[in-house]
């Protein structure tokens, strides 16, 4: 893959070479040092990590600064890449999905604890459905909302006696 | 999978439809739905808590759920059952990792957020060297650890778990604490570094040696309990042998605290009824733990003193943060 | 002999076939749907066994065991999602080939090599557990740091484009699994005050993060913009894959076997490691390396085959010294002692019939695997009909679920969707997700082995270059390494000389 831009590799490198640094001094001030001698301690790895992430992100971001021009894409476009970057998709629309899934997911999570999983599930579906999904079938809405609540349920809870989530709030089954 | 769970599918199936009609008022006979287990540790915590678990349902007559919510040396299941109501729903299959997860500061609360329900059983380790080494008792081994160059290199599963502290309170007794170098390992690995002659002894449970001393491979010089284990009925006690320790690490059941009496009592009850069946005598055979019941008084009363007990031993190993 | 028939007695009960063909469809459904995961197989198989004899009660949790190793591969080679970190090195050419329309054929070839790995790794256990064992025994904690650390090294091998991307992958991978309570010392670390951060990143929740996530986001973002092509049914023809072509790479098979085996007989390095470096192995051998990574079918059979022998080479340190390799076979050792059955030396003096009716469970779990799975390709590979948007939403309650029951934690939930989303920032970046997870699935063992070594050796190198076993790994990921430094060197030469003469 070596169809990304200049800028967007260097913003990039210098976003991980700064989570390298803040990790690096997080690591330094709060984890204790090994007694020494045999005692390597809990702090050198965890510190050694840091500085190779910074070293790495770093020099990545300065060999692509140091590179003179845009390296030949000479690789023959495998299918991955085929399927990325369609002219459909634009910045935006990664944002507004990326932030979506995020918080359905961080939705559900809440929500499990709260009102039980087969409320939350039933909830996080019909969202999905509607509002990323954009669905309008009432029978696609209304099929997938029901039919993954009860068959999660049946599946999960019923026959393999997984527990689920329950809430604090209301609870069902 | 069984016709049975099967029928209880489709009841259940059934009976979530008329549940919020059905929804029992709040005075009812306690218990009227499952009662969730939480329990904070894999291996033989987590074996002897799904036998348990089975036994305690048959005595309350209402499933208890095992929840496996492991992690944080115990911190994570302490603090979740800590903040659930306490109505004796929730309860949690706890063990000396109460004291020890408070004083090294895992934990910010100690064992006073929880109402003792009893004590269940109790689990000694052992101090093990491969044979051949020509030490069959304590004495002799700490003779040879007084004659050595170096330091004794024992086996033990991380700095601040419970057989690192039981090693430390044993060789304190025998006037060797000094002469010990401890090494860390995971996955009840030390007795295979025993074999390979990696390490000089070991403390570790005594269900792991338990093959090893069978084929003759390892000799058990001691147990750290008061009195000997059944798995391994020839390793004398560190105390037959002139050391006075008496460390063994116990389990039982805690509710949160504020738990009303009556809701103790009966799974106090339920607790004294599943450890005398048969099913957990066999799982304490099987597993090589002693079934120790103790009623909620006395458990409190042994939860208070081994607090004081292993603030004072972490202290001394500079451990204790809290 | 007599032993054996008694085993035989013991194995081939309908009730004990009737386990283990019960586990492993629990294992293959467990390990197939994205999520979910067959150590939340076996843990909830355990306590069934409770009320078993003690040999069903093995034959079941062992067909769950194998059957989950197995059916790892399906998501990984139908939507990219490992089912287990053992089978993400298969998702390299395996979901690559699903994109070409060659699912079944990928399918059908995972199942047959794992059915040859995991027999293959039978038969070496057989014949030579005492052998196996002693070699085991040798293998301390500088000789195991050593192998890991060549395991890392195959990151080399990993990033189809730059070497420093992967290696910033593997680096984030080891980092993150720092977090929690420090095994050794029991110090926190990177904390910050929350009992939740003091559990740590759970390896089976970042994986579903790491790949499942980004699978989702990428749906939705294709949907809302009408850019979802219909999935690739063109060929959703049950293709088997041609004895052949089996035959061709039989050469292959065995040396992957022999690797997994190996790797599984070496406790604390797993499933994970075995494949990655199978398939890297095969990478490097091969006439045609350009074609790894755009879906080779060697890039399938490689893991695979590696991943399932895994599962015999295991047993031979959980049988023969009671040491479990991962967590997996952890709740495999609790459902032996709870039925009496303690692991180690003795356990082949005293228990000779019971460790012949494991191989012959073991058998006969390969045969229900080899039997479902090839029924069940047509059923598996019917996923693509599914819109593929709503295949998303169904997998991200899967994963929600999958998250949360690996250790029943609201807190694993949210911290999969926060890796989910970082992951497709790397993706997109360029910065590939594989050595991300290699890196979380070695972190703790190469740390550990390494402080774990230096207590015993009283702070002495020494310790890793008198041993000349761990002097061989060492040497070896130096050399990888080198090799692929200046491969990366050549290449960006020629491509120089390239562009100056276009």
């Amino acid at each position: 893959m070596t169809g990304h831009s200049r800028k967007a590799d260097m913003a990039v490198s210098s976003v991980l070479t700064l989570i390298g640094i803040a990790w690096t001094v997080e690591v330094f001030r709060s984890i204790p040092a090994g007694a020494g001698g045999g005692d390597v301690g809990p702090r050198a790895f965890p510190l050694l990590y840091g500085v190779l992430l910074i070293m790495l992100s770093a020099g990545w971001g300065l060999s692509r600064l140091m590179a003179s021009e845009e390296p030949p894409r000479s690789a023959p476009p495998s299918d991955v890449e085929a399927e990325e970057g369609t002219a459909t998709d634009t910045p935006k629309a990664r944002i507004v999905a990326l932030a979506l899934t995020l918080f359905i997911v961080l939705l559900y999570g809440w929500m499990m604890t709260r009102v039980g999983f087969l409320l939350a599930t039933f909830a996080v579906v019909l969202f999905s459905t509607l509002v990323i999904l954009r669905e309008r079938r009432f029978l696609v809405i209304g099929g997938m909302a029901f039919g993954i609540t009860f068959a999660t349920w049946l599946v999960f809870e019923v026959l393999l006696g997984i527990p689920l989530a329950v809430g604090s709030w209301i609870n069902l089954g | 999978m069984t016709p049975k769970t099967m029928i209880r599918a489709i009841v259940a199936a059934g009976g979530l439809l008329l549940a919020p009609a059905l929804a029992t008022p709040a005075l009812a006979q306690f218990p009227d739905k499952p009662v969730e287990m939480t329990v904070l540790f894999g291996g033989t915590a987590n074996s002897i808590a799904q036998v348990l678990a089975t036994e305690l349902g048959n005595a309350l007559g209402k499933p208890v759920v095992p929840v496996s919510r492991p992690g944080g040396g115990g911190a994570v299941g302490y603090s979740y059952v800590a903040d659930t109501r306490p109505d004796g729903y929730n309860i949690v299959w706890n063990s000396n990792s109460i004291n020890t997860a408070y004083h090294t500061g895992k934990i910010p609360f100690d064992y006073q957020k929880f109402t003792p329900i009893a004590m269940v059983s109790t689990e000694v380790p052992a101090l093990a060297v491969k044979s051949g080494r020509g030490w069959k008792s304590l004495d002799e081994l700490k003779a040879a650890a007084m004659k050595m160059d170096g330091k004794l290199k024992v086996g033990i599963s991380g700095k601040g778990s419970f057989t690192q502290l039981v090693s430390a309170a044993l060789f304190d007794a025998m006037g060797i604490g000094d002469k010990i170098s401890y090494i860390s390992y995971g996955n009840g690995k030390a007795p295979v570094e025993l074999m390979a002659g990696r390490i000089d002894a070991a403390v570790q449970w005594p269900g792991q040696y338990k093959s090893y001393v069978d084929s003759g491979q390892l000799d058990v010089l001691a147990v750290t309990g008061k009195k000997r284990v059944a798995l391994l009925p020839d390793a004398k006690t560190a105390t037959e042998q002139g050391y006075d320790v008496d460390i063994t690490m116990w389990r039982g059941l805690a509710a949160p605290k504020g738990t009303p009496p009556e809701v103790v009592k009966a799974l106090q009850d339920a607790a004294k009824t599943a450890v005398e069946s048969p099913a957990f005598l066999k799982a304490a055979k099987n597993l090589g733990f002693d079934i120790t019941y103790e009623d909620s008084a006395a458990f409190g009363q042994d939860i208070a003193k081994d607090d004081a007990f292993y603030a004072k031993l972490l202290g001394q190993l500079e451990l204790k943060k809290q | 002999m007599d032993h054996f028939l008694t085993a035989l007695q013991m194995a081939l009960t309908p009730y004990a076939i009737g386990a283990v063909g019960l586990g492993t469809i629990i294992g293959l459904i467990f390990g197939s749907i994205p999520g979910l995961t067959f150590t939340v197989a076996l843990a909830l198989a355990l306590p069934v066994t409770f009320g078993m004899d003690a040999v069903p009660a093995i034959a079941l949790l062992l067909g769950t065991y194998i059957g989950g190793m197995t059916g790892g591969s399906v998501s990984a080679i139908l939507l990219g999602i490992p089912g287990t970190p053992s089978a993400a090195a298969t998702v390299l050419d395996g979901y690559p080939m699903t994109k070409q329309g060659r699912a079944s054929i990928a399918l059908g070839t995972a199942v047959i090599v794992s059915t040859v790995g995991g027999l293959f790794s039978l038969v070496v256990m057989i014949v030579s557990v005492n052998l196996v064992s002693k070699i085991a025994i040798d293998f301390g904690p500088a000789e195991i740091f050593a192998l890991v650390l060549f395991g890392m090294s195959t990151i080399c091998g990993l990033s189809s484009g730059s070497l420093m991307k992967g290696l910033i992958a593997g680096v984030l991978g080891l980092l993150i699994m720092t977090v929690g309570i420090d095994k050794i010392d029991g110090d926190n670390r990177m904390t910050f005050g929350s009992v939740n951060l003091l559990q740590g990143v759970n390896l089976l929740v970042a994986m579903i993060g790491l790949f499942a996530v980004p699978f989702i986001i990428d749906t939705f973002v294709q949907h809302r913009h009408g850019g979802l092509e219909a999935p690739a049914t063109g060929s959703l023809k049950a293709n088997l894959p041609s004895f052949g072509l089996m035959w061709r790479n039989s050469w292959l098979m065995a040396r992957c076997a022999a690797i997994g085996t190996g790797i599984g007989a070496i406790p604390g390095t797993g499933g994970a490691i075995a494949a990655f470096l199978a398939y890297s192995h095969a990478r490097r051998f091969s006439k045609t390396p350009e074609r790894f990574g755009r879906g080779a079918i060697e890039g399938v059979i490689a893991p695979e085959t590696a991943n399932n022998a895994v599962t015999g080479g295991t047993l031979i340190p959980l049988l023969s010294l009671g040491v479990p390799g991962d967590p997996a076979t952890a709740i495999v050792l609790a459902g032996l002692m709870i039925h009496g059955i303690t692991p180690g030396p003795a356990l082949f003096m005293t228990s000779e019939t019971t460790v012949y009716a494991i191989y012959i469970a073991v058998v006969v779990a390969y045969i229900f695997i080899l039997v479902f799975q090839l029924l069940g390709i047509r059923l598996f590979v019917y996923v693509l009909r599914i819109p593929q948007q709503l295949l998303a939403v169904i997998i991200l309650v899967l994963c929600v679920i999958g998250a949360y029951t690996v250790r029943n934690s609201a807190f694993d939930v949210y911290s999969m969707g926060v890796i989910g989303v970082l992951a497709w920032g790397l993706i997109r970046a360029g910065i590939p997700i594989t050595p991300v997870i290699l890196g979380m699935v070695l972190g703790p063992t190469l740390e550990g082995e390494y402080r774990t070594a230096m207590q015993l050796s009283g702070g002495h190198l020494d310790i890793f270059y008198k041993s000349p076993v761990a002097l061989l790994f060492l040497g070896l990921s130096a050399l990888v390494v080198l090799m692929q430094a200046t491969t990366a060197l050549r290449e960006r030469a020629s491509k120089r000389l390239e562009s100056k003469n276009a």
